[in-house]
């Protein structure tokens, strides 16, 4: 048996750097010493501290290991495996632990504050190998329900657990599936929404990349809950490591006959089919999704009727979050008290956050809900990088609002996010520092939203559009005062009535930000300043006095915007200057300035 | 840290050393290395040693300015070597292997003085260069750097001899 | 080849000794038994120790028990040497360890 295991990160992050080479590179030397009957090379799924990646994690020591490359693999080999001596300066050293080496993973701040229910088998098992996720108490949970539970029991469990829908609405998911199960119907659908289309978001990604199977389960058991006996799962295409190791669990699970006609011998007949997604955020909508997936382009409907009465091809239809689902397995096998004991009292359980931005451990984390922000960015977020101060964090992508620094101790769950003008959404969590300006950030979301709005109703079509084009006014400084009251009515009136979530959401960030940062919008309006140096129309470069009048910035200019002679202060022409830096940058002296 | 750098350095600790006339030779490329000698006030023995000390200054400044430019040499492989005797002057000699050349250019104008004279000469690939201020005063009838013309002269030499 | 619940059962018992050794040791429960594995522990047959004492845990399906290695532990001339773990106690070595003292300390732990 092997005593020995290499865990190596597969998740897309990692991969990109050059992980699948690691992990060959493991598997040749391995082989070549003669030890791959004693050492097994494991690829995994995300591991969640992507910001060191390429990771590797040797088992049994724990032994955490961190910017690996290829050329590392010898003396990994020889020190750890064949001499048990860790290699130290591989070792991830955590900042917060004064970087002592650290050694095994569970001592990091990091791992020590994460409570992993979804994440759980993520950067463990390889999710291309059933047998391991059956390892790891697989499949259990269905066979708990097809052979102890009624569907009606499966559903209170649910309920009782307080499980709330992970995609960002957060509808009780007991409830969703209770209307479905009401429904009279042969034909019934249970969809998954693995489209995650928030810029900043991997939490679903990681989840299919690195245990397709707990997806694959939760929908089984949803299918035998409600009465349905065909799954559709909707993923983007932007993702084809998570289509790979979907399409390789499915069809593994078909050959064990867990999935398919009589699954296990217990006369329930359920199947899963992938459809891949063509780049619309709107799709991530329930019902764009849905009318999708039948073929059409994807717009949303008018609700009622719900998709739980009436939904994919007019059947009742469930449809949830990748994160939802990969909660079921877990709140079968321990009970709803169990799950319901985490969080908060009306947010239970956990929730995966993607911290992205200006922060130290870029990557994935799953913590309690009723974790304050505070604890999220600066123990296991590690901070802000360089010395900077923290302004705010983004939850929600471009349907949420920003949180700033007093309300840094806020118990993250459903309703207070809601309270302070923000939302959970999926979870990704954009953090910014002094160096970003709000205004701008509102623009980049608007962007966005005008970019992927689909156009059937005329107040996200049009509404939306007029919003960037206030925003752009703004941040070339030609905005009035009037134009911001405009601004802000416009905002309610596109909440109020646009068709699906996507141009109810649109306004968020400009609310939220204009809320807590207001005097950012009042200096780009009225001082044509940006506080944060961040929009180009209203920064001036100049030059101070400490100018030795040598000229070089005058040459290195590529617009001949600055001018003067030899030995005296020279000056930049503010009509000619396209703000590119490149006299700051060639400056010996420091003497020029950003203002 | 590179050529025009280090020159401005060594070249300014000349200026602040009351000197007349500064001389520097310039070689760049994988042998590179500058000379820069005055005739200013000079140092004695015990200043000499301490001279590329960190935080070290015969004249209140920072002390930073030998140290990182020694420090940048060694590290490269080169060196940094001064001589001098009081009242007569001193001379540094540069050796890096790694430097590049940098902004001669600006270095030169920050340098170029009424009240002192730059003879500089270069090596940089097939071309040589050469710089020197005792001429141009004879040529333009003693340079006041206040005279706008005499000013585009050497501007106009600069930027075009030291791209 | 379809599977029956049983298969599913088996498969998972037969994988369990194997994956359990990727959870991180429970300090608080669980006994960890640390094994010094410098190149002077192995010249005296460390890698024996641990191998016999990792198969004994899988061949009895032993739970609570974990065995991991370093490096050099200091005494060279005692290896080979393995630190026990008991939560709750002060921790042992026992120097000179073969692979059968190793099998036998593990016996009467596990009671």
């Amino acid at each position: 048996m092997y005593r020995t295991h290499i865990l190596v990160c597969g998740g897309t992050g990692c991969h990109s750097n050059n992980s699948g080479k690691i992990r060959e590179a493991f598997e040749e030397q391995i082989k070549a010493k003669g030890l791959d009957k004693d050492v097994c090379v494991v690829g995994t799924g995300c591991f969640g501290l992507c910001a060191v990646g390429p990771i590797i994690i040797i088992y049994p020591e724990g032994a955490f290991y961190s910017c690996v490359t290829v050329d590392d693999v010898p003396e990994i080999i020889e020190e750890h495996i064949v001499k048990g001596r860790l290699v130290e300066r591989l070792l991830y050293h955590e900042k917060a632990l004064g970087n002592k080496a650290v050694h095994s993973l569970a001592e990091t701040n990091f791992y020590k504050k994460q409570t992993r229910v979804a994440l759980h088998n993520c950067g463990v098992i390889n999710p291309e190998r059933i047998d391991e996720y059956i390892a790891r108490d697989g499949y259990q949970a269905l066979i708990k329900c097809l052979t102890e539970y009624e569907p009606q029991q499966i559903i209170d469990i649910i309920s009782a657990s307080g499980l709330r829908g992970r995609g960002g609405a957060g509808f009780p998911t007991g409830r969703k599936w209770q209307f479905a199960k009401n429904q009279v119907n042969d034909t019934k659908y249970v969809c998954c929404n693995a489209d995650e289309g928030d810029p900043g978001a991997f939490m679903d990604r990681s989840v299919l990349e690195g245990d397709p199977h707990a997806v694959l389960e939760a929908m089984t058991i949803a299918g035998y809950a409600i009465g349905s006996h065909q799954g559709y799962i909707y993923v983007r295409a932007e993702y084809p490591i998570a289509v790979e190791r979907l399409k390789i669990a499915i069809a593994q699970s078909r050959e064990y006959g867990l999935l398919g006609d009589d699954i296990l011998g217990t006369g329930f007949s359920f199947d899963i089919e992938l459809k891949l997604g063509s780049g619309a955020f709107v799709c991530g909508e329930e019902t764009a999704l849905m009318t999708s997936i039948e073929g059409h382009r994807g717009e949303p409907r008018p609700r009622p009727p719900f998709p739980a009465v009436k939904g994919l091809f007019g059947k009742p239809t469930i449809l949830n979050n990748v994160e939802t689902y990969a909660n079921i397995t877990q709140i079968i096998l321990n009970g709803a008290e169990w799950f319901a004991s985490m969080g908060t009292e009306k947010s239970k359980g956990t929730k995966i956050f993607a911290l992205g931005g200006k922060i130290t451990n870029t990557g994935l984390v799953e913590i309690p809900m009723g974790t304050t922000l505070r604890e999220i960015i600066e123990d296991i977020g590690g901070g802000c990088p360089n010395g900077k101060k923290f302004k705010a964090a983004q939850t929600g992508g471009p349907s949420g609002g920003c949180i700033p620094a007093e309300h840094l101790d806020i118990p993250i769950d459903y309703d207070n996010l809601i309270s302070i003008g923000s939302m959970m959404g999926s979870g990704g969590m954009i953090v910014m520092d002094e160096d970003n300006c709000m205004v701008d950030i509102a623009k980049f979301f608007l962007e966005f939203t005008v970019d992927e709005s689909c156009g059937k109703c005329t107040p996200c079509r049009i509404g939306n559009r007029r919003l960037l084009e206030y925003l752009e006014k703004i941040t070339t400084g030609k905005a009035t005062m009037q134009d911001l009251d405009d601004m802000e009515q416009l905002c309610y009136y596109i909440k109020n009535n646009s068709l699906c979530g996507l141009g109810q959401t649109a306004p968020n960030p400009v609310l939220s930000t204009l809320r807590y940062f207001r005097d950012e919008y009042e200096a780009h309006i009225k001082e044509r300043r940006c506080p944060a140096h961040v929009c180009k129309q209203l920064i001036q470069y100049k030059i101070t006095d400490a100018c030795k009048g040598c000229s070089a910035c005058s040459r290195k200019c590529p617009v001949g915007a600055i001018s003067g002679e030899i030995k005296k202060k020279f000056e930049i022409d503010q009509n000619k200057c396209i703000k590119c830096g490149q006299c700051i940058a060639t400056c010996r002296f420091g003497a020029i300035i950003k203002e | 840290m590179d050529l025009s750098f280090a020159l401005l350095e060594l070249a300014s600790n000349s200026l602040d050393a009351g000197a007349t006339l500064v001389k520097i030779r310039l070689r760049v490329g994988r042998r590179a290395c500058l000379k820069v000698s005055d005739n200013g006030r000079g140092m004695d023995d015990e200043t000499l040693k301490r001279a590329c000390e960190e935080g070290f200054s015969g004249k209140g400044s920072s002390g930073l300015g030998l140290y990182k430019t020694a420090k940048y040499a060694n590290q490269s492989g080169g060196s940094l070597k001064l001589r001098s005797k009081i009242g007569k002057g001193t001379s540094a000699i540069l050796k890096a292997r790694q430097f590049e050349t940098g902004d001669m250019a600006s270095s030169l104008a920050v340098i170029l003085d009424d009240e002192s004279d730059i003879v500089f000469k270069a090596r940089i690939g097939l071309k040589r260069i050469k710089l020197d201020t005792r001429r141009l005063r004879s040529e333009t009838g003693g340079i006041s750097l206040s005279d706008a013309r005499k000013k585009a002269v050497i501007k106009k030499y600069v930027n075009e001899n030291l791209k | 080849m379809k599977k029956s619940i049983a298969d599913i059962m088996a498969i998972r018992q037969s994988m369990q000794s194997e994956i359990i050794l990727r959870d991180n040791v429970d300090a608080e429960k669980e006994i960890h038994i640390i094994v010094g594995m410098g190149t002077c522990g192995i010249e005296a047959g460390a890698r024996e120790v641990f191998n016999a004492m990792v198969d004994y845990i899988e061949e009895h399906d032993l739970k609570g028990i974990r065995v991991t290695r370093t490096g050099c532990m200091g005494d060279c001339a005692d290896e080979p040497m393995i630190e026990v773990h008991v939560p709750g106690k002060e921790h042992e070595v026992y120097k000179k360890v073969t692979a059968k003292k190793a099998v036998e300390i593990i016996k009467k732990l596990a009671k």
